[in-house]
């Protein structure tokens, strides 16, 4: 048989990578290396920020431990950063015990280690819709079944989400964990408010479930009065319990040391400190312990300060120009912080198949479908648009560019239907998905 | 030893391709000894290939802007001689309705098409006729921009309720689209390589199999996703038919040094529904695999390409 076979190894790849395909936008994207192109894509803090200074000075600071910063450490982490944990906690009203606190090489491996503890395969997960990308690519190696619950303008909406435990309660499927990053979320950038907290709270305890609350954004705030974590909630009441809760060092210190945590109750960090071991034995030693010697020996509330006033203006730029630029059809929502805003586009535009067109004019998005895990075609006609990595007068071109692809598509569109003898609104899509969070264009 | 500029990347939604097929062909220029000298498409090419004033560019674009006649132009302005066909070559392969219509007009067969244009749908209610051009055509049918290379923008239409979503997907890509008729049988392409001197032959007939679905953008790129059968398995007669067919095709369309046809083998006879004159060179790219199963290495048929390229004695490109 003269087959040329290109990837001689197919035969042994397992079962759950098979599956697996990086969509041709996803390639796109890949490299964003055209010139002059405007990426709203990335997720990326502004680590252009720091500085050159601050990092020679942590260098020397660590310089005189370096046989420990060069060694391998203790798989739940040096008490030095755990320390420092507890503080940045304590700095988001959540009082936190070090004992309860649990290293891992960014929130990302949180989420794997999580899905690892608690997910069989047809196991169910619950989520917001849309919910973070990243956390759907760390559960999918474990093969659960995703349900999405509805969000608004202040977070997913406790009634859907009670349904759909209901109906998978009923359907047969075990629903192990929530998912929620209450604040900012990514990709909606919308926040929980307080109540809501609380309900899921409840609900968490009505159907034994754990929830993971996830938040990288939480001290990234611009505006308006920080809302309690879950976590800090549950404590309010008694001990911690079913709140898993991770943070990260990406968005208030660097993405590069790869640092984040979980705090939770000592059987589940058991499990995930067993989890650990197998995946790297323990965090690096070194990023470790230049992040607990900038915390130490820096304001480093300061620089949260600092970078928080950078992405406001940055924020402030983008609602400001999609008020100027977008069509009236479009519509999006108004973070109070993070990185983040969703647009929501006509029903009928398919923002997947619009990104060629985009970079081609040389600004790049992320399309939503990706941020579902369960049903395709969810979240087709909206789009995500990071403002933290772009300076404002680019984020204003990026926008007025975005606007001229779905003004054009607009266009066709009602080109095709004028001529065509299919009326207005007779054309099924069927893609539109309800997200009433948006601000008017 | 030539001075060589690898001309790769641009604007085009093959961009990334284009990095893969020009990293290859730089890397086997290197181990031919040449002077290489890799370029983007920017503000400052023209400048830069003024200033190298290379013996011969190696084109690696595909699509818009690199296969449809722009940097041929340019490069003939800059009196640097270069790998492929000629501008007008170049435009006639890269919109399929030029190219269809010539081939028609050669007698050569090629799936019946109608061509639609955005500014006949904007100022003229051509949409109006889309219905007609369909029913005229039968389903399924396929609806692809005019120039555009790699299946974006590419569906395939089964009765009228998918028409309109299949336009106006396609309309993304490009102002000009087709409506052709689908024509059921085996893909199979033809790589053509014409080096200085000689008569333009095939290296073999490469049958495409995808594993799921048709052929589009993912399948092309993805190793593993695709099985090629080199050469195709059909009969020998049918072999040589498809060759010579393959052979004028290349011929009527004014090519130079190399392409590849791309066709569907139905009812004992190739249909012709493409030809790419800057097929990609990439590690899952059919022409360097079926030059290789025909016992020509990756180097030599870089070299063999450049070496046309550089024969300045030959006639003008078309």
């Amino acid at each position: 048989m003269p087959l040329v076979d290109l990837d001689r190894f197919d035969f042994l790849y397992a079962n759950r990578v098979k599956g697996m395909k990086s969509a041709a936008t996803r390639d796109l994207m890949a490299t964003l290396s055209r010139p002059g192109i405007i990426s709203l894509a990335g997720g990326f803090p502004d680590t252009r920020a720091f500085g050159e200074e601050a990092f020679r000075e942590i260098s020397r600071n660590i310089a005189s431990d370096a046989a420990q910063a060069l060694q391998y450490g203790p798989t739940a982490g040096l008490e030095a950063i755990k320390d420092v944990i507890v503080e940045v906690m304590g700095a988001e009203g959540m009082p936190a015990r070090q004992e309860d606190v649990f290293v891992t090489t960014g929130a990302q491996q949180g989420l794997d280690l999580i899905a690892k503890v608690f997910l069989d395969e047809g196991d169910a997960v619950l989520c917001e819709g849309p919910t973070y990308a990243g956390a759907l690519n760390a559960f999918a190696a474990y093969r659960p079944r995703i349900a999405h619950a509805p969000m608004d303008r202040a977070g997913i909406i406790p009634v859907a989400a009670r349904e759909t435990l209901k109906k998978a309660r009923k359907g047969g499927l075990h629903v192990k964990f929530l998912y929620t990053v209450p604040n900012f979320q990514n990709p909606a950038g919308v926040t929980m408010v307080a109540e809501r907290r609380r309900e899921l709270l409840e609900m968490a305890r009505e159907f034994d479930l754990v929830i993971v609350e996830d938040n990288p954004y939480g001290m990234l705030r611009f505006e308006g009065e920080p809302l309690p974590a879950l976590a800090a909630l549950e404590q309010e009441e008694g001990d911690v319990d079913r709140v898993v809760y991770l943070g990260t060092f990406s968005k208030i210190f660097a993405p590069g040391v790869r640092l984040g945590w979980v705090h939770a109750q000592p059987g589940i960090l058991h499990k995930i400190n067993v989890g650990k071991q197998g995946a790297d034995l323990c965090s690096s030693n070194l990023s470790q312990m230049m992040v607990s010697s900038y915390f130490q020996n820096a304001d480093w509330r300061a620089y949260v300060r600092r970078l928080t006033s950078t992405y406001k203006e940055r924020r402030d730029a983008m609602l400001d120009s999609l008020a100027e630029f977008m069509p009236r059809e479009v519509y999006w929502t108004h973070p109070e912080g993070g990185l983040f805003v969703w647009a929501t586009l006509p029903s009928y535009l398919d923002a997947t198949a619009m990104l060629p067109r985009a970079i081609a004019r040389n600004v790049a998005y992320v399309p939503g479908e990706g941020f579902y895990g369960g049903t395709p075609g969810m979240g087709k006609n909206n789009m995500r648009l990071n403002f933290s990595f772009v300076e404002p007068e680019r984020i204003r071109r990026g926008i007025e560019l975005l606007s001229e692809v779905i003004r054009e598509r607009m266009e066709l569109r009602s080109d095709l239907e004028r001529g065509s003898h299919r009326k207005e609104g007779a054309i099924h899509s069927g893609r539109s998905v309800s997200f009433n969070s948006g601000t008017e264009g | 030893m030539a001075r060589v500029a690898v001309l790769r990347g641009g604007h085009s939604m093959e961009r990334d391709v284009s990095f893969l097929t020009g990293r290859r062909v730089q890397h086997a220029l290197e181990r031919l000894g040449h002077d290489v000298h890799p370029l983007d498409i920017e503000e400052s090419t023209t400048g830069a290939l003024m200033e190298i004033s290379p013996d011969a560019a190696f084109v690696c674009l595909h699509g818009p802007g690199g296969e449809d006649g722009t940097i041929q132009t340019l490069l003939e302005i800059l009196d640097i001689p270069y790998t492929g066909s000629g501008p007008l070559s170049s435009i006639r392969c890269m919109d399929k309705d030029y190219a269809k219509r010539a081939l028609r007009a050669a007698g050569i067969l090629t799936p019946p098409f109608r061509t639609f244009l955005r500014r006949a749908m904007n100022e003229m209610g051509a949409s109006a006729a889309l219905d007609v051009a369909a029913e005229e055509l039968g389903y399924p049918l396929v609806v692809k921009p005019a120039r555009e290379g790699s299946s974006f923008g590419l569906s395939r239409v089964e009765g009228p309720d998918g028409l309109f979503d299949a336009v106006y997907e396609a309309l993304g890509y490009d102002a000009k689209i087709l409506l052709e008729s689908w024509v059921e049988g085996t893909e199979i392409s033809i790589p053509i390589i014409e080096p200085a001197g000689e008569d333009p032959r095939a290296l073999g007939l490469v049958e495409i199999r995808p594993r799921e679905g048709a052929y589009n953008f993912e399948a092309k790129y993805t190793p593993g996703a695709t099985d090629f059968a080199i050469p195709a398995e059909i009969s020998s007669e049918a072999a040589s038919r498809v060759e010579e067919t393959a052979l004028t095709v290349y011929k009527v369309l004014g090519c130079s040094g190399f392409a590849r046809v791309d066709t569907i083998f139905a009812g004992g006879t190739p249909w012709i529904l493409d030809v790419k004159t800057i097929p990609g060179f990439t590690e899952t790219s059919t022409f360097p695999l079926a030059a290789e199963a025909a016992g020509t290495s990756f180097d030599t048929l870089v070299e063999t390409i450049l070496d046309a390229a550089l024969r300045t004695e030959a006639t003008a490109k078309l």
